[in-house]
């Protein structure tokens, strides 16, 4: 069974400026390396739910606002 | 109790890595000879208790399995920060066990294989190259282990050389490593995967 592929984006760049954040920081707050946030936002990794969640939590936002899935 | 026995362990861990230079460099020293002077005494005493924690060391190392995942950890250079390392540890870690199943059941074959050049009296000759399985392969403690080249004269005037890559022995260990890596990725994995590993 392969699992169908969704081509998915985010704006954590985006919000993490709005917010005046560094990737430190951020990391720091949510609980991973600053290489996951880095990863993350040059979609190199895709999150796990949770951490998904709790970036979307942390910039009080709903995840489709942080990650968006590409038709 | 649980905290002492905790100090006791690493103690003992680390005078066998710690002392492993001074006790080796000591038995090249002495050489075999008996002990004559009081620091000689010492020092001999000191190698034996040193015999005594690597063989605790191996014990834990096998049956100790925090103490193993985090000494391996931090040789291999294992990362678990957060979970993308998680997954990158995952994918690594599939990747070097898949290498060495690779290396171990290319050493097995290397280890069956024998050649056998034949020159006849008239100069011709013949190559033959076998691969088998033999006894001397799961007897790891075989007391003759075959020569790597061996020649023969016959009376005809012949000559025949039979060589092997590797000592067969090589083969009875590299069946046991494999054994036991897919025993022990099976085990584990089998809780991992949800009970149901060939679904």
């Amino acid at each position: 069974m392969t699992q169908k592929k969704l081509v998915i984006s985010n704006r954590l760049r985006v919000l993490r400026a709005e917010k005046d954040i560094s990737q430190e920081a951020l990391a720091k707050e949510i609980g991973v390396t600053r290489v996951t946030i880095n990863c993350i936002e040059r979609g190199v990794y895709l999150p796990s739910l949770e951490l998904g969640l709790a970036l979307a939590r942390y910039f009080g936002r709903k995840v489709e606002e942080v990650f968006i899935v590409e038709e | 109790m649980k905290r002492i026995g905790e100090k006791i362990h690493r103690f003992v861990c680390w005078y066998a890595l710690l002392a492993a230079p001074i006790v080796i460099a000591f038995s090249r020293w002495a050489d075999g000879a008996r002990p004559q002077s009081f620091l000689g005494h010492l020092l001999n005493n000191a190698g034996f208790i040193w015999v005594l924690s690597l063989c605790y060391l191996i014990a834990a190392l096998v049956f100790y399995k925090n103490f193993r995942e985090g000494l391996l950890a931090r040789l291999s250079g294992f990362r678990q920060r957060d979970e993308r390392e998680q997954r990158v540890t995952g994918d690594v870690a599939k990747a070097a066990f898949l290498l060495t199943l690779a290396v171990e059941i290319a050493f097995l074959a290397l280890s069956m294989t024998s050649f056998e050049v034949v020159r006849r009296a008239d100069g011709h000759g013949v190559l033959n190259v076998g691969m088998g399985l033999s006894s001397a392969q799961t007897d790891l403690f075989a007391p003759n282990p075959e020569p790597a080249i061996s020649v023969y004269l016959l009376p005809d005037g012949a000559t025949i050389m039979k060589a092997r890559l590797l000592p067969p022995v090589v083969g009875g260990v590299m069946m046991l490593l494999l054994f036991l890596q897919l025993l022990a990725f099976r085990l584990f994995a089998r809780r991992g995967y949800g009970g149901a590993l060939d679904e």
